[in-house]
């Protein structure tokens, strides 16, 4: 190919939040590819300086509404830690069921109202509205609904949780109230089949790119990492330092972006849910197995774009380690208790979950009187941003003879592909290339 | 009774982005003067979550940052109708905005059978908590101004 390319998108649409992709085509070479975010200062770090331990955790909740509970979970995990504050297993389990409440409601919202439309071959949910996917988008919107509700039940509420404390749960789900929610999931099942057949029959539009990488998730030996676990790698294996975390997050600052860009055994490593699936796919539940199978997603793929398949599979074992959850739960006999005494000292505590978009960490300095001196807030999307750029330096020479449009959506689904939430980090996304 | 939901949004650590959850707090501080049969509902940086709360109510009343030319910590009223035109939130850091959970309720026949946006003019939006002082002195007069929408809201029904 012998031409310039010299196309401008501002504003691309459907990820959370905003960033740069530059391509420069001249006389069909490429001169330039490069994938920027601008990160405002990484100024929550700053906002938890000077706030007592009790508070960190709702300032966190406020980084943004979609991962609200993850960054709660790693917020009271850091603190916990730093504290030496042990929790009840009702409250182990009780987390452990908002964090599924939370990946399902990410990740179908991700599946359905953001990455559908492009295998559809339309520009948002709203044209889907009005053709025959009608009846697709509703059955999305039930089980949004569904994860939403479950969230509401066990934290409070959808959007930034009230129950989750320092030590335990200010306020627990009756036994009536699981029972419900237990019914809803399982009577959700057919629903998520039929969705993954329709996802299932549109697959081709899902990009055949790979690029060997590394990833990196939280495993356990117990079951599928999500609230619990050692950090992983599918190159180098368990790392079990995690007060040393920073010796495999690498953090470092490049010039094209002011948010800070990760890497640990090669140039870049992907976290999220195909991370996730690849480090520890043996131990989910059988259903989601299956699900998986249909895909013919199998350990180590090496696909970003299948990252949506790998969410619509944790999506399948949310729901069905959620009914385990809730039996374990009822069995033991759910009961009204109080959080954990805390007794205030100094310390440092660091708190790692694996939320919808991978692994999180939040990193706690307090001082005598339980106040925050010191702050590190390590987000998913900011581990991912170095393996995009890896992703297009292979993809753009793959696609180059394509036209510049589809170029464009290619790589605009490429981004998508990675659920990237740059709010959490990040305030800009347009696409240019010239 | 049918219910009225008072659904605050925005980011707190956002400066005065954060007004429709320091005025919901208030409101909350003085839920004994208020009807009981309305819900005050902190939506917080909501996004589409915030149609399936929608879908809750009868009638909604929204209040939120937004930027209408005026002077900050003055507030206007918003009709459905007229949501089309507003710059909601000036963050458009969430995946969809009120305009486009409101068209997505719309498509599902869930849009409240009434609905309002009580609409703040902010100042400053940047990092950091704590609102303007400009939004910060009004916020007594918003609050009472509040309280009298929520009235009038509730004696249509």
């Amino acid at each position: 190919m012998t031409k310039d390319f010299s196309v401008h998108v501002e504003h691309l649409t459907r990820v959370e939040g905003h960033g740069n992709i530059t391509l420069d085509v001249k006389n069909g070479t490429i001169e330039k590819i490069q994938w920027s975010v601008v990160e405002a200062p990484r100024f929550f770090e700053a906002m938890l300086r000077g706030q007592q331990y009790n508070e960190l955790r709702a300032i966190t909740s406020r980084i943004c509404g979609i991962c609200s509970i993850g960054h709660s979970l790693a917020s009271l995990k850091a603190t916990e830690d730093a504290l030496n504050v042990s929790i009840s297993e009702q409250t182990q389990l009780l987390r452990r069921l908002a964090i599924h409440a939370e990946n399902m409601q990410s990740h179908i919202l991700h599946i359905g109202y953001l990455a559908a439309p492009d295998f559809l071959g339309v520009g948002s949910v709203f044209p889907l509205l009005a053709s025959k996917h009608k009846e697709t988008v509703l059955k999305i919107v039930k089980l949004h609904r569904l994860a939403n509700e479950m969230s509401d039940l066990i934290c409070g509420r959808t959007i930034h949780p009230i129950r989750l404390v320092v030590g335990g749960f200010s306020m627990v789900p009756t036994k009536k109230q699981l029972l419900t929610l237990q019914k809803r999931l399982k009577e959700s099942k057919p629903v998520v089949h039929d969705v993954a057949k329709i996802l299932l029959s549109v697959a081709d539009a899902i990009p055949q790119f790979t690029r060997e990488t590394e990833y990196i998730a939280l495993s356990s030996d117990d079951e599928y990492a999500l609230y619990e676990g050692v950090l992983n790698s599918t190159d180098t294996g368990r790392f079990h330092e995690y007060h040393n975390y920073q010796l495999l997050t690498n953090e470092y600052v490049v010039p094209q972006s002011t948010a800070k860009y990760t890497k640990h055994n090669r140039a870049s490593y992907m976290v999220g849910a195909l991370a996730r699936f690849n480090l520890n796919s043996k131990q989910l539940h059988p259903w989601a197995q299956d699900v998986a199978k249909m895909f013919n997603l199998k350990p180590i793929n090496y696909n970003p774009f299948m990252n949506t398949i790998a969410q619509l599979v944790e999506f399948a074992h949310s729901i069905d380690d959620s009914i385990q959850l809730i039996d374990t739960l009822l069995d033991r006999g759910i009961k009204e208790e109080k959080p954990t005494k805390v007794v205030v000292k100094s310390g440092r505590g660091v708190g790692l979950v694996e939320v919808p978009r991978g692994l999180l960490i939040h990193d706690y300095t307090l001082n005598s009187k339980g106040y925050c001196i010191k702050a590190n807030c390590i987000i998913p999307t900011n581990q991912n941003h170095a393996n995009i750029q890896q992703d297009m330096e292979k993809l753009v020479p793959e696609i180059i003879n394509k036209t510049p449009k589809e170029i464009e959506l290619i790589l605009e689904m490429l981004v998508r592909a990675y659920d990237p939430c740059i709010s959490c980090s990040t305030h800009y996304l347009d696409v240019t290339f010239k | 009774m049918k219910k009225l939901g008072v659904i605050g949004i925005g980011n707190p650590l956002r400066r005065d982005d954060g007004i429709g959850i320091v005025l919901l707090e208030k409101l909350k501080d003085q839920r004994k003067t208020l009807p009981q049969h309305i819900e005050l509902i902190d939506g917080g940086t909501g996004g589409v979550k915030l149609f399936h709360i929608l879908a809750r109510f009868n009638h909604v009343l929204v209040i939120d940052a937004v930027l209408h030319n005026a002077q900050p910590g003055t507030y206007r009223i918003f009709t459905e109708k007229e949501i089309q035109n507003i710059d909601f939130s000036p963050i458009s850091a969430h995946e969809i905005n009120l305009t486009q959970v409101i068209e997505l309720a719309k498509q599902f026949n869930e849009l409240p059978n009434s609905f309002r946006i009580f609409g703040v003019q902010p100042k400053d939006v940047s990092c950091g908590q704590g609102l303007s002082p400009e939004v910060t002195e009004r916020v007594e007069m918003l609050v009472n101004e509040l309280k009298k929408e929520i009235k009038s809201f509730t004696a249509m029904y």
